[in-house]
């Protein structure tokens, strides 16, 4: 029973690679592309902009209060802007804006790819004589390339600019005070470190997704497990690598 | 005419120790229309798909042409796809994309220009006998409409062999009617050569030349539509008298 989900483990480690590459040798035909490109751009960014914003603004927020309350009995109030920052640019921002895509892109793609599974429109595709890797996969790997640090760098600044705003109005951290401390620790190796982070995971979630829903089968069931299936599973992944870059990155 | 278009050769297939296909042999020539007939469940789809690619075979061969289609590496096969079109039972419509861009979108991939794309869209979808719907949406189609959609993207490319999936399965008769007159059509008057599963003998004899009958998992007729009064197999029987040819055949008789 063991040795039988082991191998079945393997095999699908196995079948997701060689589905990465097929997607990968897609990119020769970027052109024919275009259009599912742009779809999967907004899909990923610009409708995922209000649900980001939201979640970073009351994370930076609260991120305030709990660090002025961890400091207060060893260090100033002058600190906070940096503690926060570097929280932010380091952990919060890639590992949550990755989080919320996981659950909102990450199941989204599963779930149409699925559909477009159980209802033969990727054996459609094929008999076209256009490859599906190429064709569903490859745009939405590049929309999670390039979407996911984008919306990191607006996560961060959403998150640092509720942070010092509470600090103003619930600390009476002054503006100048709560940047001054930003700008006096900071490292390049922090925002650029957590971007690089935030690219790993925009695949992790694109690639996760893609492979759970163009493996989907026994129709509307088959497609809700492939939707939990990737949420479950790159959700995970992202906080797995998060560790071993973290290790790579700051260790 | 006479040219063998596709060949299958000992063809199996089997899905958990169950064997559906257990050495299917069959031979269609180019021009012909065939009808494949089995009870359902019984691995009409899975042939099909089989010919295609699809699904790929345990054992056996597959020959397009003379080109064995189950040792082609995968880009190989992409190619030669394109001599197919597959008209899926549930017609598969890119539910992203307008009817024009799901009719244009294997032009597009051969590289064709615009404006031949344009009349060629035009031209299907008159031939289909939906002009006009270019915009709408594969959800504000109805079941019929869909279907003939999905054959007008099957057809737009010019195919050699078009396989149908029960193209008449969940439609009204008068809808499944005119949806084999236009199987029928595009088979007599363009030459494409059809292959058609369907559970429905009526269909079957209505748009093919013949009709082989798919069961457990073996091919176990293949006659003529002039000769299946002659046919002693039960399960054929069976079809018939569902159809309520048989009644026809007792006249005969």
């Amino acid at each position: 029973m063991v040795i039988k989900k082991l191998i079945e483990v393997i095999t699908h480690i196995g079948e997701f690679f060689i589905l990465m590459k097929d997607s990968v040798l897609g990119v020769t035909n970027l052109y024919k592309i275009r259009k599912e490109l742009l779809r999967q751009l907004e899909f990923f960014g610009v409708n995922s902009i209000p649900l980001v914003t939201f979640a970073s603004l009351f994370t930076g927020m609260v991120s305030s209060v709990q660090t002025a309350y961890q400091i207060r009995d060893y260090a100033p109030l002058d600190f906070l802007g940096a503690g926060v920052a570097k929280a932010v640019m380091v952990e919060l921002g890639p590992v949550l804006t990755a989080l919320i895509m996981a659950g909102r892109v990450g199941a989204g793609i599963a779930a149409e790819l699925g559909t477009m599974r159980v209802t033969e429109q990727i054996d459609a595709l094929e008999v076209i004589g256009i490859d599906p890797a190429g064709f569903l996969i490859l745009p939405r790997l590049i929309a999670g390339l390039i979407m996911v640090p984008l919306l990191t760098v607006l996560a961060d600044f959403v998150a640092i600019t509720g942070s010092a705003v509470i600090s103003k109005l619930i600390l009476d951290l002054d503006f100048s005070v709560f940047f001054q401390g930003i700008k006096l620790f900071f490292h390049s190796i922090e925002l650029f470190g957590g971007l690089l982070k935030s690219v790993v995971f925009g695949f992790i979630i694109a690639a996760v997704g893609s492979y759970s829903g163009y493996i989907a089968k026994e129709g509307a069931v088959g497609v809700g497990k492939a939707t939990t299936r990737a949420v479950v599973i790159s959700s995970l992944t992202v906080l797995m690598a998060d560790y071993f870059l973290g290790v790579i990155l700051y260790g | 005419m006479d040219e063998v278009i596709l060949k299958l050769l000992d063809l199996s297939k089997s899905f958990e120790g169950k064997k559906v296909l257990d050495a299917i042999s069959l031979e269609v020539k180019e021009g012909e229309a065939v009808a494949i007939l089995g009870k359902s469940g019984v691995g009409k789809t899975v042939l099909l798909k089989s010919m295609v690619g699809l699904l790929k075979a345990d054992s056996g061969h597959i020959f397009f042409k003379g080109v064995d289609i189950t040792r082609l590496k995968r880009k190989d096969l992409f190619a030669i796809r394109k001599h197919f079109g597959f008209v899926f039972q549930g017609s598969a419509l890119f539910d992203s994309m307008t009817v024009y861009e799901n009719i244009a979108l294997p032009l597009e991939q051969r590289g064709l220009g615009r404006d031949e794309i344009n009349i060629r869209v035009k031209t299907v979808l008159e031939l289909v006998g939906l002009p006009g719907i270019e915009n709408l949406l594969p959800h504000e189609l109805s079941g019929g409409m869909k279907k003939r959609v999905g054959i007008a993207r099957a057809f737009v490319t010019q195919p050699q062999i078009i396989l149908y999936d029960e193209p008449t399965a969940g439609l009204d008769p008068v809808t499944g009617i005119r949806i084999n007159h236009l199987i029928g059509e595009l088979n007599r008057k363009r030459n494409v050569t059809a292959i058609v599963v369907t559970h429905d003998i009526r269909s079957a004899t209505s748009i093919c030349d013949r009709i082989v009958l798919l069961s457990q998992g073996k091919l176990v007729v293949d006659v003529h539509v002039k000769n299946i009064e002659k046919v002693e197999h039960p399960e054929f029987v069976e079809f018939l008298k569902s159809a309520k040819i048989q009644e026809v055949r007792n006249d005969k008789k």
